[in-house]
């Protein structure tokens, strides 16, 4: 049974966390440069980041008449803090900061938090817009989430715990995503989902002037956007130990085929978000509910015998 | 102090612009948005997320008024332009990029008791206006449409703190009693005609009456209008980007541009829409998004299609036909009943004409 | 550091509760109930219980958010415009509060607590669902099931329009008159 990292381990993992959420601004700064006929050099796009951070630093904050600062600050502040908060059980390597015996739920319950953030960003505001874009993301999580859930669960199913690197350590031989290819989709969708990013970034759509972060100026709206992007690259990364394989691989260390592994999810989903419109709410609910779900359910099923059948419950 | 300078330096080498502009500004806002992004900073979509806001034109005092209340609610450091034609426009962005680094006049202009947005409309900031004409007579003889104050029900609101009005009750499209909520859409958002405000009540975020208007009409003979391809550009272009497909719309903007501004051969500007267009139809994701009424018809997606169409026939030198003007009423009709998201596109893919309001303003449309 | 922490957790648990009673506006309210229970998922966890502690902390997220919508929904006053008092039936309701927590808090002290006999299992999470899936195995299914027929039928007994009203008595119109189309189907 493998182990938690020391502590060092907690400090490192907001540095690497930052450190692919920069690379991944970058990646989509480029490929949106790409995607509109205008290439943007790599130089620009790399220096992007911590441009906009520092802009939105020496930027003025903004308090609305009748807002409610309390319920908005503390919804800011949940966003980034959720994602550090689920990334702990992320095996850099093999092992993560935290082991935690329900580590899956876990990653789940502290991804769950975003919901409360960006309603309670939208309605603190005062806003219609904002409330708007909260309520968009109340809508498109009730639809991710089942699905989602069921996808965590196929993965647990297939390695019979609820342990991450136990997870890891059952795709030794095989990654799950070769038995549970439905599972995995239906998780990367929820990745974007959850972080409402690319063709779930209806909650912060420019139809609504930014949505729920339409009123956010200064170092609140550089808190919910990094929390935004933590979230999404927390979310990919759990990707790599639940259906990538997680640190296995030949040549590589454990950790630079995390890293790797982590990367090309990230810049898959890049790449898919430059060639496809934001999704509705109506469209997506319905598709999510009636496809979706079954499918991750159907795919539970089917781990589920072939975990009974390869010699039942351990 | 070294420090702050060189940190506002760095901040303001990429600045978000909002660009603010009336009716007839279109030709202008282009080559506005054209400096934007050859210079790739970028456009602002809320007065909060603006460092730079440019005001376009000659607005009338309606939008004036609107510009200051935007202006009052945008974040230092922070720069405001007036560009009057299209020859300011090179300098007066590089003037911005001079302002928002001068630190002790950024100190000296910032907004001093905190940034104050006030209703829940508030990245239009056209109600303010509404207060205005209540408050202050004098306002009234500079527009024509008092009559949608007057008429509009404000009566019966309660007061709250922070002088905010409080929803009233009414059914909404299944029959339910519901909360609503007036809201003027515009004429400061994202993606919309410049100049236009619809006055909203909204339920949720279904809109169950609406009514249309263009801001400062008075000058509407003098108005200019963009040549039918780079209309029927920016029309698809605004489309595209309110269904957040940002390659395609900035292509379809990149393109108009070329139409208005030259850069690219006729012969290369159809290739690309050609592409564009083949794109467009092509996505399946995009007909799903966009699908209406029967049988996986899609009113939108055949409207911008058409857009695009005339755009190449009127860029291919044929005389194409000319744009459909939606009157008033009509968008008004459509907008009843519809989702916000839907809302946006269906203005979007109206793109009406400047024209005075309806006069008489029709009650109970969305009782039907 | 232990005892620090329960109580901690405790008192905020409390409080919170409290407080909900205290604010005047449904959001503000909402989110000091939802602290309360991580309070208490977070006394769950305390206890070893890990799976327990963190599924409540989940489903409470989810729970409280649709909560808060459920609550506002369809009124878009944003940030709680009007301060409303949160009270209904208050001496009703204070009564069956303070005889709740008497007997509780009268039961938890007077009670004679047995010694614990035997160690607890090596992976609680484990043991947890033994004990619910292989004794009580009918126990959870039959409650599952009622369950979800209970939201079905809920939502079944609420919504205005059913398929017969969207797709004619057969069920065999090619469309349907929705004014709002899903993403399947007809």
């Amino acid at each position: 049974m493998s182990v938690a990292l020391p502590l060092g381990g907690s400090v490192l993992l907001p540095a690497l966390l930052l450190a692919v959420t920069w690379a991944a601004v970058t990646a989509d700064a480029v490929a949106a440069g790409r995607a509109a006929g205008r290439p943007v050099p790599w130089t620009v796009a790399a220096a992007l980041p911590g441009r906009e951070a520092l802009r939105l630093l020496v930027g003025q904050r903004r308090r609305g008449v009748a807002s409610d600062e309390l319920l908005r600050g503390v919804g800011g502040a949940v966003l980034p803090i959720a994602a550090l908060l689920a990334a702990v059980v992320l095996p850099l390597g093999l092992r993560p900061v935290a082991d935690l015996g329900a580590g899956i739920v876990w990653f789940n319950a502290m991804e769950v938090f975003a919901w409360a953030a960006v309603w309670l960003v939208g309605w603190g505001a005062n806003s219609t817009l904002s409330l708007i874009g909260g309520y968009r993301f109340v809508a498109q999580g009730l639809a991710w989430e089942l699905p989602h859930m069921f996808a965590l669960i196929t993965a647990a199913v297939g390695a019979q715990s609820l342990r991450v690197t136990d997870v890891v350590a059952a795709q030794q031989g095989l990654w799950f995503v070769v038995i549970m290819p439905v599972a995995f989709v239906a998780f990367l969708l929820s990745v974007a989902a959850m972080a409402f990013w690319g063709p779930f970034g209806a909650p912060v759509g420019r139809d609504i002037a930014g949505g729920a972060a339409a009123e956010l100026g200064g170092v609140d709206r550089l808190v919910f956007m990094t929390g935004r992007w933590l979230l999404l690259v927390a979310a990919a990364a759990m990707a790599v130990p639940l259906f990538l394989g997680g640190g296995h691989g030949p040549w590589l260390p454990a950790w630079a085929w995390v890293l790797v592994k982590t990367l090309a999810v990230l810049a898959a989903l890049v790449a898919l978000r430059h060639r496809i419109p934001t999704i509705r709410m109506e469209r997506w609910t319905e598709f999510s509910l009636v496809v979706l779900t079954p499918a991750t359910i159907a795919q539970a099923l089917v781990v589920t015998l072939v975990a009974l059948g390869e010699g039942g419950l351990r | 102090m070294d420090l702050r300078n060189a940190l506002l330096r760095v901040a303001a080498r990429r600045p978000h612009v909002l660009i603010i502009g009336g009716i007839g500004t279109d030709r202008l806002r282009a080559r506005v948005e054209h400096e934007v992004d050859r210079r790739h900073w970028t456009n602002a979509m809320a007065p909060a997320d603006t460092d730079v806001l440019v005001v376009i034109g000659h607005p009338g005092p309606e939008l004036r008024a609107v510009v200051d209340d935007v202006w009052a609610t945008v974040p230092a450091p922070r720069a405001r332009l007036d560009v009057r034609n299209e020859h300011e426009v090179t300098t007066a962005l590089d003037d911005a990029v001079t302002v928002l680094q001068d630190l002790p006049a950024q100190r000296a202009g910032a907004p001093r008791d905190g940034l104050r947005w006030d209703r829940p409309s508030d990245p239009s900031g056209a109600h303010d206006h509404h207060d205005a004409h209540d408050d202050d007579t004098s306002h009234e003889q500079d527009t024509g449409h008092e009559d949608h104050d007057g008429g509009h029900h404000h009566g019966g609101d309660m007061e709250l703190p922070g002088g905010l009005a409080m929803a009233d009750l009414g059914e909404d499209r299944d029959g339910l009693a519901l909360d609503q909520l007036h809201v003027p859409l515009g004429p400061v958002l994202p993606e919309w005609p410049s100049g236009l405000v619809v006055d909203v009540v909204l339920q949720g975020d279904v809109i169950h009456e609406a009514r249309s208007r263009f801001v400062d009409l008075d000058d509407l003979d003098a108005t200019e209008r963009l040549p039918d391809a780079a209309r029927a550009l920016d029309s698809a272009a605004r489309v595209l980007a309110l269904a957040c497909w940002e390659g395609p719309s900035a292509r379809a903007r990149g393109l108009r541009d070329a139409l208005l501004f030259g850069g690219s051969s006729t012969a290369r500007v159809l290739e690309e829409l050609d592409d564009l267009r083949r794109r467009v139809r092509r996505s399946r994701l995009l007909r799903w998004m966009l699908r209406s009424g029967e049988a996986g018809r899609s009113e939108l997606l055949e409207a911008l299609d058409d857009k695009l169409l005339s755009a190449r026939a009127a860029a291919a030198g044929g005389g194409g036909e000319a744009p459909v003007a939606i009157d008033l009423a009509a968008l008004d009709a459509r907008l009843v009943g519809a989702e916000f998201a839907a809302a946006r596109l269906i203005v979007a893919v109206a793109d009406p004409l400047p024209q005075p309001a309806r006069t008489r303003p029709t009650e109970q449309e969305g009782a039907s | 550091m232990t005892t620090a922490l329960f109580v901690v957790l405790a008192v905020i648990s409390v409080v919170a509760g409290a407080l909900v009673f205290r604010v005047d506006s449904m959001a503000r309210a909402t989110f000091l109930l939802l602290l309360s229970f991580l309070a208490v998922a977070g006394l769950v966890l305390m206890t070893g219980l890990q799976y327990l502690g963190v599924v409540i902390v989940l489903m409470m997220v989810i729970e409280m958010v649709v909560m808060a919508v459920f609550m506002i929904m369809y009124m878009m006053n944003p940030a709680g415009l009007m301060p409303m008092s949160m009270f209904h039936n208050t001496r009703g309701s204070a009564v069956i509060a303070a005889t709740t927590f008497v007997a509780l808090a009268g039961g938890a002290l007077l009670v004679d607590w047995p010694v614990r006999g035997g160690a607890p299992a090596p992976d609680l999470t484990m043991a947890l669902g033994e004990s619910l899936m292989s004794g009580q195995m009918l126990t959870m299914m039959t409650l599952g099931v009622t369950l979800f027929a209970t939201i079905v039928g809920t939502v079944v007994l609420a919504a205005g329009r059913g398929r017969y009203d969207r797709l004619g008595d057969e069920l065999d119109a090619p469309e349907s008159d929705d004014r709002d189309r899903g993403g399947v189907g007809r």
